[in-house]
């Protein structure tokens, strides 16, 4: 019961400080949208085939999850706040209650992304399920990774691109799979096709977080 | 020198002579380039065992500290991926003469092995930020776990699921029956081999980390 109190108050204190500012919103929705625009008006997207449309925008969400992804041990880290939350919390409430905010906000950007995306692009969704577990499970892969990296920026001396270079490489089996489930939703619609990938992606998910709880532990001691 | 390491370098010594001079039977397409096979294939089994040493001993130093584990994962990393872009080499020259073509986007294998090595050269950019050698260890010990658990699902699981030339998949089985039975007798020496040159390799290059350190502290 203590445990899910610190981790709700983890995710509460994430969500007020995004209230606050909705810096991270902003900006991401910003950069997504000047990049879908960029993307689609220079190589004429619209004439794509479905294979390289769902490639292309599982790119830009990509990028997109990962400029608002590396902020969240970051920020803690530049007030020096992160201190503070190791006493209040332990340290898997913390990596637990972070996790869960930012699958949410990720759920909520890949859904805009893809509400701009099929507007602008003229997709038609087939398949309304299988774009959903796509979507859950993406952005439960990708919070899952860059909760992880991200707190391993945090202590690092010298951080420029240091971010991505770690995240992406962790995170292109997930981007190959979404892009099949995903192509697989704007033609067949049935999920019965790619059966195997929702199982590797449930796989990968699974890794991901398991590894995340049982090593988060080592990523906050002797922070100082 | 140690005796494993003479054994290792007449062992290896006779291996390679063996590979380039056994009569091989005439397989189409593949012809003479079949000897391709006792340098290819162990490349990447060397390279597994590599990673896994150094996963063993980033798990090692979680648990224990000792920065020696460190050195022995690091030593481990960087030696499976000298093995790693050995195994990239040998493959893209068998695909340039079976495949036509040194490199081809069309084989999920190639494409993602490379990928599968980025993840360990993003391991040493993650340990050249950080100064500090005890949270350098511990933190790019975390990034390791990471990477070897991820790795599969580059190397082994999504390969599986796509359209590929390469041997393994399906349909095409990597070793069977119709591959000709000369071949495994140098096949296996070779892995052995191979794999006994990446603990030689691993052994110097983690005997000049423990020197490094040694004469930093007496710099110091």
């Amino acid at each position: 019961m203590h445990y899910l109190q610190s981790i709700l108050a983890i995710f509460h204190k994430e969500w007020r400080e995004e209230k606050r500012t909705r810096f991270a919103v902003t900006s991401v929705l910003a950069f997504t949208a000047s990049a879908l625009l960029v993307m689609i008006f220079s190589i004429r997207a619209q004439y794509l085939d479905p294979t390289p449309k769902s490639g292309l925008m599982w790119i830009v969400l990509l990028f997109a999850s990962l400029t608002a992804g590396a902020g969240s041990f970051l920020r803690e880290r530049d007030r020096n706040t992160l201190l503070l939350l190791t006493i209040h919390a332990k340290p898997l409430a913390i990596y637990l209650g972070k996790l869960l905010y930012n699958t949410a906000f990720l759920c909520g950007l890949l859904l805009i992304t893809l509400i701009l995306y099929t507007f602008l692009l003229d997709v038609a969704i087939v398949g309304i399920l299988s774009l959903v577990i796509t979507l859950i499970t993406a952005s439960i892969g990708l919070a899952g990774v860059m909760t992880i990296t991200s707190a391993m920026i945090a202590q690092a001396d010298r951080k420029g691109a240091l971010f991505s270079v770690l995240s992406i490489p962790l995170l292109v089996p997930l981007i190959l799979l979404v892009t099949r489930t995903t192509r697989d939703a704007f033609i067949t619609g049935n999920p019965e096709q790619v059966l195997s990938d929702y199982m590797a992606l449930t796989g990968f998910c699974g890794v991901v977080i398991t590894l995340g709880v049982l090593l988060f532990d080592y990523l906050l001691t002797a922070e100082g | 020198m140690k005796l494993w390491k003479w054994l290792t370098a007449v062992w290896l010594t006779g291996v390679l002579v063996a590979g380039f001079l056994i009569p091989l039977p005439r397989i189409p397409i593949l012809e003479e380039s079949a000897r391709n096979l006792f340098l290819h294939v162990p490349m990447w089994f060397t390279m597994m065992v590599m990673f896994g040493i150094a996963f063993w001993y980033s798990i090692r130093f979680l648990n224990h500290g000792n920065l020696q584990n460190d050195h022995a994962a690091s030593s481990a990393t960087a030696t499976g991926l000298i093995f790693g872009l050995s195994g990239l080499i040998t493959g893209s020259v068998w695909a340039r003469f079976t495949w036509g073509t040194w490199w081809t986007f069309a084989e999920p294998r190639m494409n993602l092995a490379a990928m599968s090595m980025l993840i360990f050269v993003a391991y040493f950019i993650l340990r050249s930020a950080i100064d500090d050698p005890e949270k350098r260890a511990r933190i790019s010990a975390v990034y390791n776990i990471f990477g070897v658990v991820t790795a599969p699902f580059l190397l082994y699981i999504i390969p599986r699921q796509l359209p590929s030339l390469h041997p393994g998949a399906e349909g095409n089985p990597a070793f069977s029956e119709i591959t000709a039975p000369e071949l495994r007798y140098v096949f296996y020496p070779a892995v052995v081999g191979f794999i006994a040159l990446a603990f030689w390799i691993y052994d110097v290059v983690k005997r000049t980390k423990k020197l490094e350190e040694i004469s930093q502290q007496w710099n110091t």
